[in-house]
């Protein structure tokens, strides 16, 4: 009987622990502990949940940075990165409440603010769209067009917005239209076959095994501010000079990963052994000039009317207006860490 | 007594609805977390025509697995219970069947059978494999000794005895094995649409639950589920019927 009253109180502990750790896997290395420049014990930090919509990767190396450079310490934050992958919906998380910023995209925040989630773009990772479509350097296709008027077998995310807009430009009826996995082998075994990417990631494994390939960017036609930090609404109103701080010193480590990102990947890499040190040098690579901003991370109100408007013509949003889908913290007073 | 038992889940389906469409009235979530029945069903309905379309691909695929793994089940059931090397050899190893992550095998049966229904027959009838299995041996395993050697002093051996008493005898096990498979059968081709099923005017359920997942439709998400849930039913449904059919005669279970 002990035994079964056991087994049940550690079913209702392991029931507890899922539904309040519903923001994932946290990492180890985040900038919780005191910090080396005096700024005093972990307990006297602000602590901000951070949602990754993806694995440790490059394409998060500034954030990273700031952690293993103590700049979120310096600034007052114990920062908690928690990992995502393609089955955490992050955007949702943030909009309720879950976490108080994770990483989403730049659509998201429009769609999910006009059906109720209260989230807001605080930070750009990507300037420009580092989305594009993977394939075989021989394949006779060479725009955007070309591809959306073959009849070629195309792996997918379904229901993304660029998929309607393309759509709505070129057709798209012979398409053969099948999930994206993530997974390569399809592609690499498969001459004419097409897979959505994220130019730091797949293109750079694909060249790592000597399979001569090359991405259609998607920039020319839908260009949103990607892997953008959105914090949730009400956490923000009441936190701004908290979130202040934390684009600040997230901004600094995206400056030091762009200079260096030798230095910090094999700080990633402890976090995501399934890429190697030398995949993420050659993506920091890829990577930077989609990332290169002054100050990095800044967003303008006229880039997001300008996807309001794309995502508004297609449907996939009601209005064309961009008004309150970010805020420019970088604008805001100087401010200071508390003291501890 | 029939219309009694029709009517209470019938019933208790409908006082869940109510209660459901008055707790989001009151509590008002956020559309992308919880919508109402209501929009559920306005949902459903706009999109009827999509949604019909992805329901007989869902259907046809569930179907195509069930029946795979019904007729292996069966066979392999059969052949492990009456031959003892089998049974000590093959029914072991038959259990991985039982837990493969199908998510995570999913994108190998891609590479295997292509995109588009073979995989999602294919995951359709991993997963509604070991049930049908299972119960065939535990029926074979329960036949009355008693009537074996009956059947053995009169010289029926083989196939004739598989025919005459065992399977008959078994079918009670093997009908509560099929009517597990008829769920199972859907999930397995629904997580077998995630990763193989074509996109567009070809969408399957589980693409159009992908889809609607990523465009924050959650009204389209529960709709398209419970049209994955009336297809289980259905399968369910059929099951119930034949196995009615066959052993009301006899059987208490279908009396």
């Amino acid at each position: 009987m002990r035994t079964l009253r056991s087994t049940i109180a550690g079913l209702l502990a392991l029931a507890l622990s899922l539904v309040t750790s519903a923001c994932g896997e946290r990492d180890a290395g985040t900038a919780a502990g005191p910090a080396p420049g005096g700024q005093g014990e972990g307990a006297s930090l602000q602590r901000i949940r951070l949602q990754l919509n993806w694995v440790p990767e490059p394409e998060f190396g500034g954030i990273y940075a700031a952690i293993q450079d103590g700049l979120y310490r310096d600034a007052g934050l114990e920062v908690e990165v928690i990992k995502g992958s393609a089955q955490v919906p992050s955007a949702q998380l943030v909009a309720q409440g879950a976490c108080e910023t994770a990483i989403v995209s730049g659509d998201e925040i429009l769609t999910l603010r006009r059906k109720g989630g209260s989230l807001t773009g605080i930070f750009a990772t990507f300037q420009r769209n580092p989305t594009g479509f993977l394939m075989h350097e021989a394949n006779p296709i060479r725009t955007l067009e070309e591809l959306w008027r073959s009849d070629s077998t195309v792996a997918l995310d379904p229901g993304l917005p660029f998929v309607k807009i393309l759509d709505a430009k070129y057709g798209g009826d012979r398409l053969k239209r099948v999930p994206a996995t993530g997974a390569l082998a399809t592609l690499l075994a498969t001459p004419g076959f097409v897979q959505q990417c994220f130019i730091s990631a797949e293109p750079v494994e694909v060249r790592l095994r000597g399979v001569k390939a090359r991405v259609l960017g998607l920039e020319p036609v839908y260009n949103p501010y990607t892997a953008v930090i959105a914090a949730h609404g009400p956490w923000l109103a009441a936190n701004r000079d908290v979130a202040t701080r934390f684009v600040r010193a997230t901004s600094e480590g995206w400056a030091r990963y762009q200079r260096d990102p030798q230095r910090y990947n094999p700080g990633i890499a402890a976090q995501n052994p399934a890429m190697s040190i030398e995949a993420m040098n050659v993506a920091a690579e890829i990577q930077r000039e989609l990332v290169d901003s002054s100050p990095i991370g800044r967003m303008t109100a006229a880039r997001w009317d300008e996807l309001a408007q794309q995502l508004h013509s297609v449907g996939v949003i009601p209005d064309a207006s961009g008004d309150g889908a970010f805020e420019d913290l970088f604008g805001a007073a100087p401010t200071q860490a508390p003291n501890p | 007594m029939r219309l009694a038992r029709a009517v209470a889940p019938v019933a208790t389906l409908l006082v869940a609805l109510v209660c459901w469409e008055v707790a989001v009235l009151v509590l008002k979530p956020p559309a992308f977390l919880v919508p109402a029945p209501s929009a559920v069903a306005k949902a459903a309905y706009e999109e009827a025509p999509m949604l019909a379309a992805a329901t007989m691909r869902t259907a046809l695929g569930s179907a195509g697995g069930f029946m795979v793994a019904g007729a292996l089940g069966l066979v392999l059931g059969s052949a492990i219970a009456a031959v003892g090397f089998l049974r000590r050899g093959i029914y072991p190893l038959a259990t991985i069947f039982q837990m493969v992550p199908l998510v995570a095998v999913a994108p190998l049966m891609v590479i295997w059978f292509g995109y588009g229904v073979k995989t999602t027959i294919a995951a359709s009838a991993v997963v509604a494999f070991f049930p049908v299995l299972a119960s065939t041996i535990d029926g074979f395993a329960s036949v009355d000794p008693g009537l074996r050697e009956l059947f053995a002093m009169h010289g029926s051996r083989g196939l004739s005895r598989w025919r005459k008493l065992d399977l008959p005898a078994s079918l009670p096990s093997i009908a509560t094995g099929l009517r597990i498979a008829a769920g199972l059968a859907v999930i397995g081709a629904v997580v077998g649409e995630f990763v193989s099923g074509y996109g567009g005017r070809d969408a399957p359920l589980g693409i159009v639950i992908l889809t609607a997942m990523r465009e924050a439709r959650t009204d389209l998400v529960f709709a398209a589920v419970a049209l994955a849930a009336i297809v289980g039913f259905s399968l369910f449904g059929i099951v119930n019927a034949a196995s009615w059919l066959l052993l009301r005669r006899w059987h208490a279970s279908a009396r």
